[in-house]
């Protein structure tokens, strides 16, 4: 089965977030976007990667390091 | 913030992004009040035990103490105890609860299992530090016999399931890493296991009074015959510092083999925290084991050598806590 595009993000949060990705962009979407994870489309990314830089700002004071996921995270679509 | 987030945050107009402390996001409700008031009758009835417990004239005449001094002494060692007991409780029912908020996914059953071996942990600590509280007492009276080898075994039972219990979560979460490093860390463990097992063995050939004693100022160690200890408390102890050092070893694989460069951080502090209190556990029942052999020591060292476990048992859990807290951050932002 193809990856979707949510496999796709949480695979790339995973490299900084490890098994708490998949939680943690699930909640985004949720919270955030108001829709169920699965059904994120690439209109939503750039909204998404806004909200998850105020989001990880929270967890890390490395801002480099937010830059390069978002960054790969834009790069999906 | 969150009612009004559908739209692409503008940083002109919207609130920061926040850590939800909201019960109904993830965190689990954990009725903490019953643990702590448990603990609190535990560490009431343990100081009054040992400040309470007859004085061997043959301690005092030792280490040339008065009674009051003794007492003293007794009191800058149980409170200080009690004080890691609530700071250990604090930090393992912070870990259980970062853990319960993650059940739902492997890493979190695996971490739901340390955390109860850690809660087993502490709670053994409380509870037999109590029983051995009454020791004295009992034997004051000449019924220190039976509850002396119950309070080895309840010792060493609760150790082994503690022991058990982390390292079955602990190789759960080393298998999420592919179980890197397994072998080389087993064989380490193995040499470890072999040092403390001379060491022990050392340490009870030496004991005079380990099976009986014809001193009657000097009660045995074990009241058991040499195949009793060895069957029933120093095999089972060292199947405990197995278990105990392999749980260490699975919960380090599992940081530094985890994926995620932030999580990898949080986690630092959690596993290194476990790592020196299941070390600190093990030096502790290591040196408890060797207690008849330690009197030879004088009181400053022993006190000195106590102190420092103490001390290290407490940077331990309060890692945990630290890790644990900035693990549940990472659950929690929205």
């Amino acid at each position: 089965m193809a990856a979707t595009l949510h496999d796709s993000i949480v695979e790339v949060v995973e490299g900084y977030l490890g098994p708490a990705a998949q939680r943690f962009v699930d909640r985004q979407i949720k919270f955030h976007l108001h829709k169920p994870p699965q059904e994120i489309t690439g209109a939503d990314l750039a909204q998404l990667t806004e909200w998850m830089r105020i989001s990880m700002a929270l967890l890390t004071d490395n801002r480099q390091l937010i830059d390069e996921c978002l960054q790969r995270l834009v790069q999906l679509v | 913030m969150a009612e009004t987030s559908t739209n692409a945050p503008d940083s002109a107009v919207i609130e920061p992004a926040k850590v939800s402390s909201s019960a109904a996001t993830v965190r689990p409700r954990l009725h903490t009040g019953w643990a702590y008031s448990g603990l609190a009758v535990v560490s009431a009835a343990y100081l009054v035990l040992t400040i309470w417990a007859p004085v061997s004239p043959q301690t005092l005449h030792t280490y040339s103490l008065s009674v009051l001094t003794l007492h003293l002494l007794q009191l800058t060692v149980v409170v200080p105890v009690i004080g890691i007991w609530f700071i250990a409780l604090w930090g393992s029912l912070r870990f259980k609860r970062y853990a319960l908020a993650i059940y739902h996914d492997p890493d979190g059953r695996a971490l739901n299992l340390v955390s109860n071996g850690l809660l087993l942990l502490v709670g053994s600590l409380a509870i037999t530090s109590l029983m051995q509280a009454l020791i004295p007492r009992l034997t004051a009276v000449g019924d220190g016999t039976g509850w002396s080898i119950l309070t080895h075994h309840t010792t060493v039972v609760l150790a082994l399931l503690a022991f058990a219990t982390m390292f079955v979560g602990s190789l759960r979460l080393a298998r999420l890493v592919q179980l890197r490093d397994f072998q080389r860390w087993q064989w380490l463990v193995f040499a470890a296991l072999l040092v403390m097992g001379v060491v022990y063995a050392i340490v009870l050939v030496h004991d005079p009074y380990r099976t009986q004693t014809t001193n009657p100022t000097q009660h045995p160690s074990y009241y058991l015959t040499d195949g009793w200890i060895l069957g029933t408390i120093v095999l089972p102890y060292l199947l405990s510092w197995y278990f105990g050092l392999m749980a260490a070893a699975c919960l380090w694989m599992y940081q530094v083999y985890s994926p995620g460069v932030i999580y990898r951080r949080a986690l630092s502090r959690l596993s290194v925290g476990l790592v020196v209190i299941i070390a600190t556990s093990v030096l502790i029942q290591l040196l408890s084991a060797a207690a008849s052999s330690l009197t030879r020591l004088g009181l400053s060292d022993i006190l000195v050598l106590l102190y420092v476990l103490i001390i290290v048992y407490a940077l331990g859990h309060v890692l945990v806590v630290i890790g644990a807290r900035r693990l549940t951050t990472i659950e929690e932002v929205q």
